[in-house]
């Protein structure tokens, strides 16, 4: 029997060596060599110990009084995290420490995770999830056991593992996507956000070219500490800039991203323009800042009066714009024409006053060449949003009220003339006919 | 001028055994041919423009690429009509028919005056109508119309198109009033045809529904003398005996 005990413990040490292990840093490393320690030191007693627990859990038939399985596959625990690791029932079920009456009640205190894990405890505390559960006692907020599971928790690097990357969204929908639950909580129910997400760029990386590295869920809500709404959205540049370090940079350099600094909560964030779980590619022509749409979502607030007003934007901007030849080819499906962002760039925008800026007088002439190459100082020079007004371009308005002058006056006259020309022929048509009755009598 | 050169003689045209005055030589029917198309496809590719909202205009370009294929169809037909101004250039200072023509309409003093007789006699205040020349005064501000449209459409759409090269000459805002210039143009030139081009040529109920001449240039003499008579006079003076004999006979007028 010792001989069999040994060979186990060696497996249980050579799985653990060679295992993927998760990303490490301080905050895990430690408690893990605690656990190496503890479970390499014990694990001549915890094999003995867990051993009377499978003696009963092993049977696949094993049921409490309720009906439910109280099964546990031994193979499964040892290959999970904890059971490589060392970690007995009892260092969980610490109700069954020392026990030996068995079989143990039925009833056992919950698992307090929080013993080993205390920083993700903590952290989970804050988030919308554990205050739910923890000021309101609602058992129906995630815990841990409902993300990682419970005998058989492995790594998030695990592809089996439901906090994998891509098997991620479907463990949040397992609740969040739960019809009974919807409207009895403050965010469930949202099973289509979820869908959204996988048509996204980001979960079509995900799902159809299997890149783990893109955002799933937890990259822009946080795993353990996942904030309401209200405090998660301000922390939405941050999320994105995760990844987009150079825009968010870029962002944070322009005229939004000043005021977002600033604490401003006018601004659009990353998600106003690029819309929240359905963020497409830009060249995608169902995406909201796609050519045929960027234009749109600008104007969401720069036609906004009460905007304007506080801020001192003019309005009018969209009306200019579909003025011009680019809004008109544009508008009949003509996506090569420069629209709000190609002029006043993507994410570094600025108001024209600013040096830096794309739209600033001393920078025009470089902006427009990147369409039209070779433009000089005198293609910028003039105003560009105009919607035939005088005071923008009086020879223009005055070239324009001359010809409609003219124009009307030009084709009035030859209605005139038509009409006496029609007037003309009929009364020489009923006089030959005169001329011609009288004959013929 | 030399009376060899396109003279009344040349103008005479035998068909079906009977004798027309040639309106329009070939050259001047491909001429205008040619300037119908382009006018036309310049006119559809082009003043949608001014109406990108509305529903006809939308459903215009409905496929896509369809705006990047307008904007090819316009120039082509723009480079279309530029090659036709300039062989009509040569064709007026180089060919002797072409030459007759234009001689024959340049302004004189009664194109002015005949608008005021005409709408005299349609008023009723003046027997007959004035008589005409080879070109009625509508013909010769028709015709200068064209010309001076053409000059405009093309020198403002050749900077519309080379805008970068256009600014070298002087700054964008020019070209925003060049833009004005070319979208009202191009109304008034779509609304004189479609208004008086049609009327006067065509619809009018003399010739209703259609005047042939631009297919075959085949005027009747009797059109031509009801409507051109000073021409038809110096025709009849100038036509060697034999042929002004013939001309008589066939108008039913007994020689004089």
């Amino acid at each position: 029997m010792q001989c069999l005990y040994a060979a186990e413990t060696e497996r249980i040490q050579r799985i653990f060596q060679y295992a993927p292990l998760p990303e490490m840093n301080s905050a895990k490393i430690i408690p893990l060599i605690v656990i190496l320690l503890v479970g390499l030191g014990s694990s001549h007693l915890v094999a003995q110990e867990n051993d009377i627990c499978f003696g009963c859990h092993e049977d696949h038939g094993l049921k409490g009084r309720s009906g439910h399985t109280v099964y546990v596959d031994p193979v499964r625990y040892q290959a999970s995290m904890h059971g490589r690791g060392g970690i007995a029932c009892i260092s969980c079920h610490q109700d069954l420490a020392g026990y030996d009456n068995w079989p143990h009640p039925e009833k056992l205190e919950k698992v307090d995770c929080s013993t080993c894990h205390d920083q993700e405890f903590e952290l989970w505390s804050q988030s919308v999830h554990g205050l739910s559960a923890r000021e309101k006692g609602d058992f129906d907020a995630a815990s841990c056991v409902n993300c990682h599971g419970s005998h058989y928790i492995t790594p998030d690097s695990v592809s089996s593992s439901p906090v994998y990357p891509s098997n991620l969204p479907r463990t949040c929908l397992h609740c969040h996507g739960d019809s009974g639950l919807e409207g009895k909580h403050e965010g469930m129910g949202r099973a289509e956000k979820v869908k959204l997400y996988l048509e996204s760029v980001h979960g079509r990386a995900l799902e159809k070219s299997g890149l783990v590295i893109t955002a799933t869920c937890s990259s822009c809500h946080g795993s353990h500490r996942i904030l309401a709404l209200k405090e998660f959205y301000p922390t939405i540049p941050k999320a994105c800039g995760q990844c987009h370090a150079r825009i968010y940079e870029d962002y944070l350099q322009g005229v939004h991203g000043q005021a977002y600094q600033a604490g401003s909560t006018d601004i659009p964030l990353c998600t106003d323009c690029h819309g929240e779980h359905n963020i497409l590619r830009p060249d995608n022509p169902e995406s909201t800042v796609s050519p045929a749409k960027v234009n749109r979502v600008c104007s969401h607030c720069h036609e906004n009066m009460a905007l304007s007003g506080k801020y001192g934007f003019p309005l009018g901007r969209l009306d200019s714009y579909k003025y011009s030849f680019h809004g008109v080819a544009l508008g009949l499906g003509d996506l090569r024409v420069a629209n709000c962002a190609s002029c006043h760039d993507h994410h570094n925008i600025r108001p024209s006053s600013d040096p830096q800026s794309t739209v600033n007088q001393r920078n025009l002439a470089r902006t427009c060449g990147k369409c039209h190459p070779n433009a000089g100082e005198n293609f910028a020079e003039g105003k560009i949003h105009v919607q035939g007004k005088r005071e923008e371009n009086l020879g223009a308005w005055l070239v324009k009220i001359a010809y409609l002058v003219f124009i009307s006056g030009l084709i009035g006259g030859f209605i005139i003339y038509i009409g006496l020309d029609l007037a003309s022929w009929r009364r020489r048509k009923k006089a030959r006919e005169k001329i011609s009755g009288t004959k013929g009598e | 001028m030399d009376s060899r050169k396109n003279s009344y003689q040349d103008r005479l045209v035998e068909h079906q055994g009977k004798l027309f005055y040639l309106r329009f030589s070939l050259s001047e029917r491909v001429q205008h041919i040619v300037l119908m198309i382009c006018f036309t496809a310049l006119m559809l590719t082009g003043i949608p423009l001014l109406f990108p909202e509305t529903w006809v205009v939308k459903r215009m370009f409905w496929f896509e690429g369809s705006f990047t294929l307008r904007g090819i169809i316009h120039r082509v037909a723009a480079v279309g009509l530029i090659t036709l101004a300039a062989s009509h250039v040569f064709y007026c200072l180089f060919s002797a028919r072409g030459n007759r023509v234009l001689r024959d309409m340049i302004l004189k003093w009664d194109d002015f005056l005949d608008p005021f007789r005409m709408i005299f006699y349609y008023l009723g205040r003046r027997a007959e109508p004035p008589s005409f020349a080879r070109f009625n005064f509508i013909e010769k501000f028709e015709y200068y119309a064209v010309v001076w449209g053409s000059v405009i459409m093309i020198g403002s759409g050749v900077a519309l198109w080379f805008p970068v090269q256009a600014t070298l000459l002087f700054p964008r805002w020019v070209l925003d009033i060049i833009r004005v210039i070319h979208s009202y143009e191009a109304v008034l030139a779509f609304l004189s045809i479609i208004i008086w081009h049609m009327y006067i040529v065509h619809f009018n109920p003399e010739v209703f529904p259609m005047s042939w001449i631009w297919w075959d240039g085949r005027m009747s003499l009797e059109f031509f003398r009801d409507h051109y008579r000073l021409e038809f006079e110096r025709m009849m003076a100038e036509l060697p005996l034999e042929t002004a004999l013939r001309v008589r006979e066939q108008l039913g007028e007994k020689s004089t």
